[in-house]
């Protein structure tokens, strides 16, 4: 064959593929309307295209097939015919064989064996089923494709590529990444002055660029997986003898390639299990006032980075109390743990493993049979999984899931000599090992005592059954929260790095072992095991929604027994002075890098989450460093951030004990005295002058005005108003000209202030001011803001 | 059908492998281990972008320990993941045709469940090992 014809092949098998996918689960919906004109002429396009190319490539068993196809829809379409069940089976029946065809023809297979003529009887319709034989249409000709050949025009132009291809072009922009990591060493080894870092920079923002293009190529609509459950819908409830309507709302969810292949598995069991177990028998739901026909709906949503897939059904649903009974009798908890769970953690017990029994798998699936492998498969991805149901009325299955697996925000950490990385979406917070924090043995279990709450912790080395460096008091603890919101401390022996890691998968039997998600690369090419939060923290000894009842009790009674004391956090300032900060003001604590930190002119600031808040207590040692930890402060509005040189603990402070000594406040912790940082002093500090409220009008029209006054009238608490007829507590007049004066002070401003670009000390002629006095207008501006709230308390 | 083989060198004895599973051969340098993992998983090592999970051969076969140090692996692709198969030599490549095990020649019990026949070749009988075996691990291994 000439390799032109092998060209025109391929694109033959590929475009026949695609349809072939695109056509799944319009067949279905067709079945349910067959009056639906379009879906029957996307069917009939497809034969027709098949039957054309048949011809010309000479396959003539695929030829009858698509003809007689053609023939019989085309009969539909000329109204000679109804669609029913039967004839949607049989298309159905010579699609799939059209479709393992249209494989063998790619791999250059003969075809196989297989009788093509029963599924073209199975064409032919019975006798009940033919309407209207004297049909006067019958014998009109038309041009068979009709006006469904007109393709739809000025769509987007795209060309088709091979997958493999495009995961080719995937892995080489993940290489030069890595080797332009390689490459920014070697130029750091030479020293400056070589001139190469501003190329390299460059070379290393296109890459960046280039990775996320990439990225955004393999994404795909999730639309096409959710159709390829229609035809597994059709089937499962036919078979069951329950009818069941499949609602699909996917609007334009995009999301990765691989990921799609990741929540495949999870997401057929949930709807196998909906129709098995949730969706009732016709007769039991028109019992129950019910519609006869169950309802399946399958949904997606993208909220940033994640996926919300929703699997509803109408069913019977699911009554908690039932489900917590079936769990003690399982052995799952005790009854004494049941009734402290609430309804929707009872619900979550069906994921518990060991909750389902072989007595109640049927030949399908068994509600909770793999509802453990569902939830952990969702959780491997970084998800989760949420039920919901009414009895009597349905459940809701919600799976999250991230948008791609590949880019995976992390922290690595050092552990007995080597790299592991943890999702950064864990990490609660970092505390630096310090000889005052304090650990004590609770219920077999190591816990450490931070802001007031006994958090277990452990040594991951320990967990992994390697040798640490350090005893677990001596180590840095990572603080993480599980899905299930407790939160442990993991002690390693330092953090190496944070960054994004591209997260690949590892072979099964190392994710077998439950302590790892996958593999990472790091920057100097290494291997990098990515931690598995949930499997690490249960060989730990921590685990699922019913250990956290246990603990939520067990922090009660604790707190009932406690004396009502103010706690603190006390540490080293850069001042080398020991300070504390009551808890309640802290919001968390971070390790930012030394960059994030500018002492540049005025107040020291910290760039946090892309904006800059005040930072406190650093001087310009902070430099020095290559990090800093940082305590966030919060009052509800606005954050402040506290720099600390050294150790972090928790106190009970007795406010009683509290002496004021010069201008800062002194406790005594422990018998020592220790500094008090004064919440309100620094939020006071960080909200500028007061927001009397008071406005003022400025000729915005001038450009000094705009760019240079203006900011300096709302640094001092004015709100700048534009409507020129509006009252105003201060109207601000510059360079007084004929036109603006007379309208400034026949309007309704309390006081109004005049500017001048003449150079003079202090007040000029009727009482201007020169532009650049920035003392007399700071005066200025404040005077008028005190006489206006004067007048206002009048 | 005559296939080319691999010849290499595992546990001491020289083995024959389908060529054409094996991607290439690497010359092993730092291997990251993996704790909590089955012992013949001796860790993972990069390949470029690629990172492949290195496999003690001779253990996966649950063969006594080798003298030699097997500095060299075999990639192989296996279910989308990559692997290192480690071996102490790579010999040459020879094309022959895997016959059934004959009973005059007796294997020791960690080659046969991954043997897959004989080849003749001109050195002698080799034995041709199902990779795939080696990648599945010892069989205690699996059962847990």
């Amino acid at each position: 064959m000439p390799p032109a014809m092998d060209d025109l092949i391929a694109d033959f098998v590929c475009e026949a593929r695609e349809m072939l996918e695109a056509l799944e689960g319009e067949l279905v919906e067709w079945e349910r309307d067959p009056d639906d004109r379009e879906r029957l002429d996307a069917i009939f396009r497809f034969v027709h295209t098949v039957k054309g190319n048949c011809g010309f490539f000479d396959f003539p068993r695929l030829e009858a097939l698509s003809h007689a196809t053609e023939d019989a829809l085309s009969e539909v379409r000329k109204g000679e015919r109804r669609a029913d069940s039967r004839l949607v089976d049989a298309v159905l029946a010579i699609l799939d064989r059209i479709g393992e065809m249209v494989e063998d023809i790619e791999a250059g297979r003969e075809f196989s064996e297989g009788d093509d003529a029963a599924l073209i009887a199975a064409l032919v319709p019975s006798l009940s089923d033919a309407v209207g034989e004297a049909n006067p249409q019958a014998a009109r000709t038309d041009n068979p494709l009709g006006e469904a050949a007109a393709r739809p025009t000025g769509q987007l132009r795209t060309v088709r590529l091979p997958v493999q291809l495009l995961d080719r072009v995937v892995s080489g922009v993940s290489d030069m990444i890595l080797a332009g990591n390689e490459l920014a060493r070697q130029i750091d080894a030479c020293g400056g002055g070589s001139g190469l870092e501003a190329s390299y920079k460059r070379v290393s923002s296109i890459l960046t660029d280039l990775r996320v293009s990439i990225m955004q190529a393999r994404m795909q609509p999730i639309s096409l997986l959710f159709s390829s459950y229609r035809r597994l819908v059709r089937d499962l409830a036919s078979e069951l003898g329950k009818p069941v309507a499949f609602e699909i709302e996917s609007g334009q969810v995009e999301i990765d390639r691989e990921m799609i292949e990741l929540v495949r598995e999870p997401l057929l069991h949930l709807i196998r299990n909906a129709i098995d177990h949730g969706i009732e028998l016709a007769e039991e739901r028109l019992a129950a006032g019910k519609p006869a026909i169950g309802n399946i709906r399958l949904s997606a949503r993208q909220t940033g980075n994640q996926i919300r897939i929703g699997i509803a059904d109408d069913g019977r649903g699911m009554n908690a109390d039932r489900v917590a009974e079936r769990a003690i009798a399982a052995g799952v908890l005790t009854a004494e743990q049941a009734r402290k769970l609430s309804p929707e953690q009872r619900l979550a017990l069906i994921c518990e493993p060991g909750f389902s029994t072989a007595d109640e798998v049927t030949q399908l699936s068994g509600r909770g049979v793999g509802m453990d492998a569902v939830r952990n498969s969702a959780v491997r991805l970084g998800g989760s999984l949420t039920i919901h149901s009414t009895p009597g009325a349905g459940s809701r299955i919600i799976l999250n899931v991230p948008l791609t697996l590949s880019i995976v925000p992390s922290i690595t950490v050092r552990a007995a000599g080597q790299v592991f990385a943890i999702p950064r979406s864990y990490v609660d917070e970092i505390v630096r090992p310090n000889k005052d924090l304090s650990f004590h043995n609770v219920g077999g279990m190591r816990h450490v005592l931070l802001r007031g709450h006994e958090h277990p912790c452990f040594d991951l080395a320990g967990v992994l059954g390697i040798e640490s460096e350090k005893p677990l008091d001596r180590q840095t603890l990572v603080m993480l929260k599980l899905i299930s919101g407790s939160v442990f401390g993991l002690g390693i022996d330092g953090i190496e790095d944070h960054g994004e890691l591209v997260i690949k998968p590892v072979a099964p039997r190392i994710i077998g072992t439950g302590f790892y998600v996958g593999v990472a690369q790091l920057d100097d090419g290494q291997a990098a095991l990515a931690l598995d939060i949930a499997g690490v923290a249960a060989a730990g000894g921590i685990s699922s929604d019913i250990q956290r009842a246990r603990f939520a009790e067990a922090s009660a009674q604790a707190g009932e027994g406690e004396a009502q004391l103010e706690s603190a956090i006390t540490f080293d300032g850069f001042d080398k002075r020991r300070k504390a900060i009551v808890t309640s003001a802290v919001e968390r604590l971070i390790e930012v890098g030394a960059e994030a930190v500018s002492l540049g002119a005025g107040e020291p600031q910290l760039v946090f989450d892309q904006t800059l808040i005040p930072l406190h207590g650093v001087d310009a040692s902070v430099l020095e460093r290559k990090k800093v930890s940082v305590l966030l402060l919060h009052d509800g509005e606005r954050r402040v951030a506290y720099a600390m040189s050294d150790a972090v603990d928790t106190a009970a402070l007795d406010l009683t004990t509290a002496t004021r000594a010069g201008s800062s406040t002194v406790v005594l912790i422990d018998g020592a005295p220790v500094e008090l940082v004064e919440c309100h002093a620094l939020f006071a500090a960080a909200s500028g002058g007061f927001d009397g409220g008071s406005t003022c009008r400025l000729p915005l029209g001038d450009r000094w005005c705009r760019d240079f006054l203006k900011p300096l009238v709302e640094a001092r608490g004015y709100q700048v108003v534009e409507d020129r007829d509006a009252p105003v507590d201060l109207a601000i007049v510059v360079d007084e000209r004929e036109a603006d004066a007379p309208a400034e002070s026949a309007s309704q401003a309390a006081t109004v202030l005049k500017i001048t670009s003449r150079r003079k000390r202090g007040r000029g002629a009727g009482g201007s001011i020169y532009r650049y006095d920035r003392d007399a207008l700071v005066a200025a501006l404040d005077d008028a803001q005190v006489a206006a709230q004067l007048g206002d308390a009048a | 059908m005559s296939a080319p083989l691999l010849i290499v060198k595992i546990a001491g004895d020289r083995i024959a492998v389908p060529a054409e599973r094996v991607h290439s051969v690497i010359e092993l340098s730092r291997i990251v281990p993996v704790p909590r993992a089955p012992r013949f998983i001796a860790g993972l090592t990069t390949l470029r972008s690629r990172t492949l999970t290195v496999i003690d051969t001779a253990c996966a076969l649950g063969l006594p320990e080798s003298t030699e140090i097997a500095e060299f692996a075999l990639v192989v692709e296996s279910d989308g993941c990559g692997y290192a198969l480690m071996v102490e030599a790579v010999e040459n490549v020879e094309s022959g045709e895997p016959a059934p095990c004959r009973p005059d020649v007796k294997l020791a019990d960690g080659w046969k469940r991954a043997a897959q026949g004989l080849v003749e070749t001109e050195a002698g009988s080799l034995l041709v090992i199902d990779l795939d075996m080696v990648i599945a691990g010892p069989l205690q291994d699996q059962a847990a």
